[in-house]
């Protein structure tokens, strides 16, 4: 049976984009983490409904070209399970942000798929502060790099 | 946790005020756009081929814009 992911939406920017002053690593990591489970047979990638907007969204405006883009929703409407995200499961998510302080978004990509996915892979640190994260499926950071909101992404410390 | 109780709501019309509760609906997940075999395994080597070029090479600054809020 195949593994069910869920790939955090900074490993997906981070695929497309190098910052111009970061180390080209973020972005190489990224590129072959992603190019190896779209390879892989055994694994597929699932996403809420908001995830699919907000990877499209964060790539716009970086400046990815709209061809790029246009490769990139094909493969998230062809390739990849989707699941629809519905007024239940976003007022949970502004719940548990209101409970942690930690901002909705981060709760909109993962609570969708409670039940559904077997692991997260995630470079946020958010992810590994709040159980709420960790309750919906084991989180795994497979970078060695990490990051949180409104900072670029760093090197973790061995 | 607790949900939340909403405010209270008069006179609505009869056909309103009737209505009961959505049940809590089991999410629904799909591969949104059936296409064939051979059109996904375009659409994946597309990707693939993308991902092993170059990257696009964005400044700090438009990064941290493009983040705020979401990411």
């Amino acid at each position: 049976m195949s593994e069910r992911v869920l790939v955090d939406t900074q490993i997906w920017e981070y695929a497309w984009l190098e910052e111009s002053r970061g180390p080209s690593t973020i972005h190489h990591q990224a590129a072959v983490f992603l190019s190896g489970l779209l390879a892989d047979s055994d694994k597929e990638i699932w996403l809420g409904a908001y995830q699919a907007a907000e990877i499209m969204d964060v790539l716009r405006k970086a400046g990815l070209s709209a061809v790029a883009r246009g490769e990139l929703l094909d493969l998230l409407q062809a390739q990849c399970v989707c699941v629809d995200v519905g007024a239940d499961v976003v007022f949970e998510c502004i719940e548990l942000s209101l409970r942690s302080g930690i901002h909705v978004y981060d709760y909109l990509v993962v609570v969708p798929l409670r039940g559904l996915v077997d692991v997260i892979y995630s470079a946020d640190t958010h992810f590994h502060e709040d159980p709420a994260f960790r309750a919906i499926a084991p989180v795994v950071n497979p970078m060695t790099w990490e990051m949180r909101e409104g900072h670029a992404p760093a090197l973790r410390a061995e | 946790m607790a949900k939340r109780q909403s405010p209270e709501v008069t006179d609505l019309p009869a056909e309103v005020a009737n209505l009961q509760p959505a049940a809590k609906r089991v999410p629904r997940a799909r591969v949104y756009r059936e296409v064939s075999p051979e059109e996904r395994a375009r659409i994946v080597e597309r990707v693939l081929r993308r991902l092993a070029g170059p990257p696009l090479r964005v400044d700090s600054a438009t990064l941290r814009e493009a983040e705020r809020d979401s990411v």
